[in-house]
């Protein structure tokens, strides 16, 4: 009874070793589409975390009018506006602190301004669910009354939400030719395997070995493939990130750009690199050995 | 034990190998098939073999209705039946022992019995000392003989021989057909030899059927072909 489970695997390792160059090439096509894939997802993590992140950045500073009486009213108005996430009252002396706060010590010499000779607005300020809506909220909120000025930093801004638009997009086209490659690849190791293999299934098959006795080795062997070709992107994916992210000091550029940090990100790349290996091997050797069987009597 | 029933075979590309042959062996016969080439001899082992279903009519073997088994019922019929294969069929990367082996693993038979099993055949067809080569080292008559101990292993009903002797010399010839005459008495195993070997046929005499263009022309019960089988040779 037991040999019924260890004949597969003993056959499975037999096949591993004799047929080493075989072996050794699906080891190396598992690794290059694994590598692809770490790569892209490497991308695509990062990609997320920078524009999340500037996105989550990106606000209007809405200054009030002195002739408001009643700033619930307007703020309910602006949280009306498409596009507004969010609606934050700050008053002139809160505006003030800030003020004084941004220029650091030499900040203390604006404190003569507290109280009655604050030259600062009441204020608002919105954050938006949407920043490619910006120039478009910023204009209805300009519009309202009681509203004296709506700053979103002008066309730099928009500049720059343009920007991480068109480094989403490209980025998306990136990962997908990536993820073509990889398929191309997995396609092609399993078209050498069945050719490799067809005359071995048939004989198989013609001396009486039933569908599931031929499928077990070869699906055994599909495993320890998946197995042994995630290691090496997994090895590259955590060395080459961690470098990466230390040469460039954890940001793209600027600290606006930052990127996501090593830990635990590579460890759940390993972990998903390693299951997919192993998942492609599995379905690899299965869907070629029955395709194979299909075909004969 | 083996019935064949007005059976016709035409394939998908029009060719017809075989037409309205009928046919009754009996068990413990040793049948020569002759015939020359695109006689139909090879669509009739694969009729048997399972491989292919007849177009019309009936191939019945131990009482199985060979046509109708289903694709997942092949491989357990195929047990009970050895082939022999001209161009042998051998697992390249199996030695001569773990291809025998294999005919008894994928019956799930216990191991050490197994390998008792496969020492018998192996002795049997007289390539013990081979046992750990693998198929690329052997000549043909050591693969031949590889090849009829896998045939063996399961200890079938009927053995089917397509051209056992074909890449051997008459002395090795020679030796194979009284190993299956062997075979055939010890073991009661009803025996069915493809071949074009007309020496065979007349040093060994046996039931001898003909097949002619798809047709059976010709079954002579007590052997003894030379002259007609000369000709078929020659045609080939």
């Amino acid at each position: 009874m037991l040999s019924i489970i260890l004949r597969p695997i003993k056959e499975a390792f037999n096949g591993l070793f004799r047929h080493f160059s075989m072996t050794f090439s699906s080891i190396i096509a598992v690794s290059v589409t694994l590598l692809l894939v770490s790569l892209f997802l490497m991308l695509t993590v990062n990609l997320q975390e920078i524009t999340s992140t500037v996105e989550g950045k990106i606000q209007i500073h809405v200054q009030i009018s002195n002739d408001v009486a009643e700033p619930k009213t307007l703020q309910t108005r602006i949280e009306a506006i498409g596009g507004v996430e969010s609606v934050l009252y700050s008053t002139k002396d809160e505006e003030l602190d800030k003020f004084i706060a941004s220029y650091g010590e030499e900040g203390l010499i604006f404190e003569m301004y507290r109280g009655e000779n604050n030259p600062l607005k009441n204020a608002f300020i919105v954050e938006l669910s949407d920043s490619s809506k910006l120039e478009n909220v910023g204009a209805r909120i300009s519009a309202l009354t009681g509203v004296e000025k709506a700053n979103y930093g002008g066309t730099n801004t928009i500049k720059l939400v343009n920007m991480l638009t068109n480094i989403r997009d490209g980025g998306m086209a990136l990962v997908l030719a990536l993820g073509i490659l990889a398929l191309i690849l997995i396609i092609n190791t399993i078209k050498i395997t069945i050719q490799s293999r067809s005359n071995e299934i048939s004989i198989m098959r013609t001396i009486g070995a039933t569908n599931n006795f031929i499928r077990a080795p070869f699906v055994i062997e599909g495993i320890f493939i998946g197995f042994i070709g995630s290691m090496l992107p997994i090895g590259l994916s955590i060395y080459g990130y961690s470098y990466v992210y230390t040469a460039l000091g954890g940001v793209l550029f600027t600290a606006i750009f930052p990127l996501r940090a090593v830990f635990p990100f590579v460890l759940q790349l390993s972990y998903l690199l390693v299951l997919l290996g192993i998942t492609l091997g599995l379905f690899g050797s299965f869907i070629s050995v029955t395709r194979y069987l299909r075909g004969v009597r | 034990m083996i019935k064949l029933t007005d059976v016709s075979k035409t394939y998908k590309n029009g060719v017809n190998a075989l037409y309205n042959i009928n046919l009754f062996i009996e068990q413990s016969e040793f049948v020569y098939i002759i015939g020359p080439t695109g006689s139909g001899k090879s669509t009739l082992i694969r009729l048997l073999d399972a491989e292919e279903k007849p177009t019309k009519g009936k191939v019945e073997v131990s009482g199985i209705d060979v046509g109708a088994l289903k694709h997942g019922k092949v491989p357990y019929y195929r047990r009970h039946i050895g082939v022999v294969f001209q161009d042998f069929k051998l697992l390249e990367r199996k030695t001569v022992f773990e291809n025998v082996m294999y005919a008894l693993e994928i019956t799930h038979m216990d191991p050490l019995i197994a390998r008792q099993r496969v020492r018998e055949v192996l002795k049997l067809v007289d390539i013990s000392d081979k046992a750990n080569c693998y198929p690329h080292e052997l000549s043909g008559g050591q693969q031949q003989r590889t090849v009829i101990a896998r045939a063996l292993a399961n200890k079938p009903k009927i053995l089917i021989a397509d051209e056992p002797t074909g890449n051997l010399d008459p002395q090795k010839s020679g030796e194979i057909i009284q190993l299956l005459e062997r075979i055939n008495v010890e073991e009661s195993t009803t025996i069915l030899m493809v071949t074009h070997d007309i020496g065979v046929v007349n040093l060994f005499k046996k039931r001898t059927i003909a097949l002619e263009a798809g047709h059976l022309s010709t079954d002579i019960k007590e052997g003894g072909y030379i002259q007609h089988a000369e000709h078929h040779s020659q045609t080939d």
